[in-house]
């Protein structure tokens, strides 16, 4: 029988790399990156490459927005009836990222984006609605923070009905900021717990008890500029929301499920 | 009703702009131009719109007007009007300071790249997406998409780490 590992190839690698290979050949990946340790090392360094590309342009999209674009994107459009848009300029653009976080978590519920399945995005749609509203807040993102790690895995467990367990990814290089309670759809309660890294960018992990008692594989959903990894594990739906990519989410997806398990 | 249409993609486009402006920065090299490709990319858009067939794509075909206006610039002008020294400058002063020996070199070895290169770079790193969001997005086979990805990351790989030797040399 011959290896399979023998015969991983250059787009498998970057396949397995980007989280888009299925089980079966991942497998193949990993033993062939076991034997090959080199190759391992290539790939961290595209990790490195793809952090670094995303940390150098990031900033270009908290500029302060050029006016002569909100000017193109308001002052016309005959059609539309000139009302509350033809803000002050500045005003306007100061509002951009709290309108941003407010069109995305209205998004599917508006007619000319909605999606073609609604069923998985109202968790997804909640869980990056809570993110955007709170992972950008300096002084009060959590209720109970993570000096109180404890209490708070007690009392969101307790408030959520549901065994809770804080998972740990300091490995990841991401540390527990704390975690707040939510309400979530028929007055079930859903619970946020935030973490960042050392530059401060957040992920935030929502979790909600579900009625059924499955277990589904991670998938993975997009709002607006967030990425989410989505799963469910008995009782418990779980949404790991942040604004990285993709390949990067799921290694954390993958840490936190390790977590939660171990 | 078309006003309620307008309406919408007014906002959806509001809700757009900044990614869409880091997005054809990073592609173009520099703050400058970009803003002017995304101002004609609005006003493509706006009045396009009734080719969106698809509203919950309206980023991908946003990125898919910039890039053909981007490449149609090119043809026409050749170079940029800010250097590339000057944009790594900009962003590498915009980050960590820890960060910015590391960001200079990487916006310079970017710069090097081919456009189709530096473009899938940053579709998939930058902007997150899948590799069939972007075979959609550029309209190539998904196997096109992953060979041109490999290459791409390859290409830089060895671009920066034949900046890390210069920067080596430079020390000793």
């Amino acid at each position: 029988m011959t290896d399979p590992a023998e015969h991983v190839t250059e787009a498998e690698l970057h396949a397995y790399f980007d989280g888009e290979i299925d089980a079966e050949r991942r497998r193949a990946v990993v033993a062939h990156l076991a034997a090959h340790p080199e190759e391992a090392l290539r790939l961290e360094s595209y990790r490195a490459q793809d952090m670094l590309i995303r940390r150098a342009y990031r900033t270009l999209a908290e500029r302060p927005m050029a006016p002569r674009l909100l000017r193109v994107l308001l002052g016309q459009g005959a059609m539309r009836p000139q009302r509350r848009w033809l803000w002050p300029a500045a005003v306007v653009a100061a509002g951009l990222l709290l309108f941003a976080a407010g069109t995305t978590s209205g998004w599917y519920g508006h007619a000319l984006l909605a999606p073609p399945d609604p069923r998985p995005h109202t968790l997804v749609a909640d869980a990056a609605a809570a993110h955007l509203v709170y992972a950008v807040e300096v002084r009060h993102p959590v209720e109970v923070p993570a000096s109180e790690q404890d209490h708070l895995a007690t009392w969101l467990g307790r408030r959520l009905e549901v065994p809770l367990r804080v998972p740990d990814l300091d490995d990841s290089g991401y540390e527990l900021v704390g975690g707040r309670l939510l309400p979530a759809a028929q007055g079930q309660p859903a619970a946020q717990l935030m973490y960042q890294d050392v530059g401060g960018r957040r992920v935030t992990l929502y979790v909600r008890a579900t009625a059924g008692d499955q277990q589904t594989a991670f998938r993975f959903a997009r709002e607006g500029d967030l990425s989410a990894f989505y799963w469910e594990d008995g009782d418990v739906a779980w949404v790991l929301v942040g604004d990285l990519p993709r390949a990067q989410l799921l290694e954390l997806a993958n840490r936190v499920y390790a977590a939660l398990q171990g | 009703m078309p006003g309620e249409r307008a309406d919408g993609l007014t906002r959806a486009l509001l809700a757009q702009l900044p990614g869409l402006r880091r997005y054809a920065a990073a592609l173009a090299g520099n703050a400058a131009d970009a803003d002017d490709l995304v101002q004609d990319c609005i006003e493509r858009a706006l009045a396009r719109q009734d080719t969106l067939r698809q509203p919950e794509s309206l980023g991908r075909w946003l990125k898919v007007i910039l890039h053909n206006l981007y490449v149609t610039a090119l043809r026409r002008r050749g170079a940029p009007s800010v250097s590339i020294e000057e944009f790594a400058e900009d962003l590498a002063l915009s980050a960590p300071p820890e960060d910015r020996d590391r960001i200079r070199d990487l916006v310079r070895a970017m710069g090097a790249l081919s456009t189709e290169h530096r473009q899938i770079l940053l579709l998939i790193s930058l902007e997150g997406m899948s590799y069939r969001e972007i075979a959609e997005t550029l309209d190539i086979p998904i196997g096109t998409v992953m060979s041109r990805l490999a290459r791409a990351r390859e290409r830089l790989r060895s671009a920066l780490e034949g900046a890390e030797d210069r920067a080596v040399r430079r020390i000793k």
